[in-house]
């Protein structure tokens, strides 16, 4: 099973679809956990995501936002959907029941 | 201080791959990170990556394996030849009030001297380029921390050398002066040995090797093996420790890296 930070960037990525690369993820990724996310951590899960077959990554084009330096995109890949899925029910499981696994909506 | 730290930046991101360098620095400017928080990225990034590269054999192989023994063996033939330069200086220095016959004899006239010390120091900087080219294939991308080792190990040991070199009862105290035991020494460790040894893992990097290099390696391989022994220690000076003879193979490191590595398809006859 994946971990932590490996669900947070396929879901990041996912959600980010053809705008996934890394500025824009680690952006989702500190913007959803209002904590620093690190370049090193970033791109050395991108490597391992990517050995794995969860996701595919390849050289975009390059902006003058940033200096003229290409992007690395991201595209997840329909293993790390699988993934990422199975990482989301287990914790969807193991949560319920738990005095903090109760959502404001309730659905938990 | 702003720029110092995009220098710093700019130094540490040479050891990503091209790729990931412009993904990174691009990430960082987009942003609008401060150069510290950059640096700080990158470094942590640069960590990550060599953490990751030294859990394979190779660097630990050209470490312990090609640069250690050969860091080892370089600075006991620098120190052997800045004794040659101490005496020769010396000789130049009282040559009026030598005779010359005795000039002759010994083999120590000027032009005796010029190429002795010319022919070795062309020869350890031959060697030392051609063992940093092995020691920079062998390393792959781990070659910038290795290269921060040899040279930090170099340098040290070219401060805390105190052996003093010749003393004979004829020029007294001449050659402990600071200059002879410490200062020539480190120069040349530095001129001769550690300058072309890092230029040899910096052009190992290249993918789209000239064949002058390739050629150039060659030549300074197969003298290193074969010249080396014969000038360097031959016939065996008192100085050199037995732990130093051990590691005696490492002047065929080079040849045995060229000759490992050729392509022989060319040097084979084509089939009609």
């Amino acid at each position: 099973m994946i971990g932590e930070f490996e669900y947070l960037l396929l879901t990041a990525a996912s959600r980010l679809g053809n705008e996934a690369y890394g500025a824009a993820i680690r952006q989702e990724i500190e913007n959803a956990t209002e904590k620093r996310c690190s370049i090193g951590a970033l791109y050395t899960t991108l490597d391992r995501l990517e050995t794995k077959g969860f996701l595919k990554t390849w050289m975009g084009e390059s902006t003058a936002q940033r200096g003229g330096r290409a992007k690395r995109m991201v595209r997840v890949t329909a293993k790390g959907i699988r993934e990422a899925t199975a990482f989301y029910e287990v914790m969807t499981r193991v949560t319920r029941g738990a005095s903090w696994g109760i959502s404001r909506q309730g659905i938990l | 201080m702003n720029s110092l730290l995009l220098w710093l930046t700019d130094l540490l991101s040479r050891t990503l791959d091209p790729d990931e360098r412009s993904a990174v620095r691009g990430d960082c400017d987009e942003s609008a990170q401060t150069a510290l928080q950059t640096l700080h990225d990158v470094f942590g990034l640069v960590v990550r990556r060599q953490a990751g590269l030294w859990m394979n054999w190779r660097p630990w192989l050209a470490l312990a394996g090609v640069a250690a023994p050969t860091a080892l063996l370089l600075i006991a033939g620098g120190s052997w030849l800045a004794n040659g330069y101490a005496l020769q200086l010396w000789v130049f220095r009282n040559y009026a009030d030598i005779e010359l016959n005795y000039l002759r004899e010994s083999h120590s006239t000027v032009l005796d001297g010029l190429l002795f010390l010319s022919s070795r120091s062309f020869l350890l900087a031959g060697w030392s380029w051609s063992s940093g080219h092995v020691i920079g294939k062998v390393a792959g991308r781990a070659r910038g921390v290795i290269g921060i080792l040899f040279s930090v190990y170099l340098v040290m040991s070219g401060i805390s050398r105190s052996a003093a070199p010749y003393n004979y009862d004829v020029n007294g105290g001449f050659f402990s002066s600071a200059f002879y035991a410490r200062v020539l020494p480190f120069v040349l460790q530095v001129l001769l040995i550690l300058i072309p040894a890092l230029w040899g893992m910096r052009q190992a990097s290249r993918s789209d090797q000239s064949p002058a290099v390739r050629n150039l390696l060659w030549v300074a391989s197969v003298t290193t093996a074969f010249a080396v022994p014969a000038l360097f220690w031959w016939p065996a000076p008192a100085n050199l420790h037995s732990w130093e003879w051990l590691l005696a193979g490492c002047w065929y490191m080079p040849l045995v890296y060229v000759l490992a590595t050729a392509n022989w398809t060319r040097w084979r006859p084509q089939s009609t």
